[in-house]
Formats: structure tokens, sequence, C-alpha cells
């Protein structure tokens, strides 16, 4: 993971005094639920203290994603599929939300749209919120699965998978599965190009 | 005339060139490429035609750290028990790079799972680009001649107790009946291969 976590060194200190404070006050390991043990490894998000502002999530179909987009025209938007469940995913979203503070002003809209499964919400909206995803953040209602793909138009199936449309509400360019590796600077790159353009 | 000459030697350059960069994409009726001297977590080094007994090999792309590929382990340990007496070979392949999917954890993984099937690793994902893998889990069967059969998804949700459509078994019993699958080419799902 990249430095863009954000830990403020005073949360490092409340760590320890917590703890302590929780050992005085006579709270016992055993209290402290089990977790079951997980047979699916999860990329390990990165936990930091919530911003301070809750950002939203929604449920919402490929539909109400058009609907989004026909409503942001004459932005460019980014659309930046993702889940928890993908590592690349994951690591890419800091970069979207500084994409999104740099350049919404010139007119940049992004949505996200995650392909997590329905009992992930939870983690969803934390993680978002942790990382100041302050957009329309969207939450297919199909989980993991083939329909999901299909519904959001990704025929390569894979994800990370972002496609930026022009102001006039054209795909201009997909970075995804089928396409090769693409880093950050490549999707800034194209995003700069569509917002010069009138 | 000598302009002339090397402008159409640079353009049956260039079009060499692009002919051999682009490799047609793989369909259904194409010959699978070959492949060799890929290592397996045996240790040992492994190639298509070792697999020469099989009437059907199943090749599926997959690797240790993707949670969607993951979900399907024991699918592909069940399905491997199911149709071994059928002549169906499973051969797991790995072209990821990242040390989670190195060989040494792949090792661990086919251990800890119970792998029935080889579990290889190509570190330049040559085979991969051959293939057109793009995600993990992705499935290509061959048939007795070697020609592809089938690509794509193995099923269609990462959840089993969601699954609709049985893809890669229903391929596989049209298949083993001399049947064309119902659904020769299905649409794949999961996290994008890193291709460096």
């Amino acid at each position: 993971m990249d430095s863009v976590q954000r830990f403020p060194s005073m949360l490092l200190l409340a760590v320890p005094f917590l703890a302590l404070v929780g050992l005085l006050a006579g709270c016992s390991p055993h209290e402290v639920p089990v977790e079951p043990s997980v047979s699916v490894p999860a990329p390990e998000l990165p936990t930091a203290a919530p911003a301070a502002e809750a950002v939203g999530l929604r449920t919402a179909d490929e539909a109400e994603l058009a609907e989004l987009l026909r409503s942001h025209r004459g932005k460019v938007v980014l659309v930046d599929f993702w889940a928890t469940w993908c590592l690349p995913c994951v690591e890419l979203l800091p970069h979207t939300v500084e994409l999104h503070e740099r350049l919404a002003g010139r007119g940049l809209v992004v949505i996200s749209v995650s392909f997590d499964e329905p009992e992930s919400e939870a983690e969803v909206r934390r993680f978002l919120s942790q990382e100041g995803a302050v957009f329309d953040n969207l939450l297919s209602p199909y989980g993991v699965s083939s329909q999901a793909f299909e519904a959001f138009g990704i025929d390569d199936g894979g994800l990370p998978h972002i496609r930026i449309y022009s102001r006039a509400g054209e795909v201009e360019k997909v970075f995804g599965a089928s396409g090769g590796a693409f880093s950050a600077a490549d999707v800034e790159h194209a995003v700069q190009r569509l917002l010069d353009q009138p | 005339m000598g302009k002339l000459k090397v402008v159409l030697l640079l353009a049956a350059v260039t079009a060499f060139g692009l002919l051999l960069r682009s490799a047609p994409a793989l369909e259904v009726g194409s010959p699978a490429p070959d492949w060799s001297g890929i290592i397996g977590v045996d240790d040992k080094e492994h190639g298509l035609a070792e697999y020469k007994k099989a009437k059907l090999l199943v090749m599926v792309f997959t690797c240790n750290h993707c949670p969607v590929a993951v979900a399907y382990e024991d699918r592909l340990v069940q399905l491997q028990k199911d149709f071994k007496k059928k002549g169906v070979q499973v051969v797991a392949v790995n072209v990821n790079n990242i040390p989670a999917d190195r060989l040494d954890k792949m090792q661990e993984r086919a251990k800890e799972k119970g792998f029935n099937f080889p579990y290889l690793y190509d570190e330049t994902q040559k085979i991969g680009h051959d293939y057109g893998a793009t995600v993990t889990p992705h499935a290509f069967v061959l048939g007795p001649d070697r020609n592809v059969v089938y690509m794509g998804a193995i099923d269609d949700n990462k959840n089993p107790d969601a699954v609709t459509a049985h893809h890669l078994r229903a391929a596989l019993d049209a298949l083993l009946a001399g049947n064309p699958p119902p659904q020769a080419v299905t649409k794949q799902f999961g996290c994008s291969i890193k291709y460096e």
C-alpha cells in the first residue's frame, strides 16, 4: 500500500493509552469477540481514524448509474469500479479521491461503484469514509457474479475498471483487464486531456 | 527508385512486426497454444504434452491472493474429483508475481486446500498472454485434439450457494457426451491479472 494512508501520530499515541484505560477498566481479553476463522483471505485495508465527514453509499443498479451520468452532462465523469476484495482497486481509490479533490473545480465528477457482496456493505462504507470519498458511491446489487459485470458493461470481467466520460457523455477512455497494466498517472493524464476539451 | 525501395522495405518490416506482436485472440476451435518447462508446486517442470492421456484438459488461470479465485478452489477440487474417471484433467496456472502469489505460497495453498491437480507457476506470464487470460479465475477447456472447446467462467457466482449456471460442468458433460457445450464461450469475472 502506498503512503496515501493518513496516520496522524496522535492516533498512534491514543491506541496504547486507550488500551491501558481498557485494561484498567477491567476489560478482559476474553470479552473480545473471537472472529470466525476466515478461509478466504481479504486484502488488508488500511485502518485509520474515520474521516470527520461520513460519506454516502447507496445500493444502485446500472439504470441508476446511467441516470446519474445523464445528470452530469457537461462535466467529465470518472467512474471507478472497485471492490474491497480487489487489492489493486483498494490501492487505486485514494488516488481517485485525490484526483477529485484537485480537479472537481475544473469540472471533474467522480462516481464509485463497488462490486462487493451485500454483507460487506459496512466494510465498504468504512473504507470510503476513511479515504474521504466525498462523491457519489454506489453499491452494485448483484454481488460478485457474472451478472454484475454484464449489467454494468464490463466485458472483460475484471476489476479494477475505470471508465471516463467526456463532457458530451461519451465513453472516451477505459482502463481495465483487457487494456493491460495502468497507473494512477495514466488515469490522470486521460482525465486532464478530457477536461481540456470544450 | 532508391527512396521507394526504402519506403517499401520499411512498410514490409512494419507490417511483419505488427503481425508478430498481435497474435490473434483465441477462439473456440483454435489450436491451444503449446507450453512447457513450467514449474509446479511439486517442484517439477510440466508441459502440455504431459497430459496427452486426458480426454479433456481444463486449464484454469488462478492465483492465491484474489478472493474470487480462492472462492473457487473447493469447487475445482470437487470438479476434478467428479470428472477424474471420465478422463478430465484440471491444471491450475498462476501468472501473478506479487509475493503472496509466488511458488512457496502456492505450495502452502495447494497443501492446505488439498489440490488434486497440478498448480503451476509461470513468472514470465507468457502462458497467460498466449491464452489471453484476463482475470482470475479464467477457464479454458482443450479437447482431445487440443483445440480450444470452451473458454470463460467456471460458473456465474463467487458465492457457491448463489450459482444459477454451472457453465464449466455443463460444458464438460456435453463434451463427454460428444456434443458441443451449450455455451462454448461465457463471461469470466474476477481480479484482473496484473501483466507487467
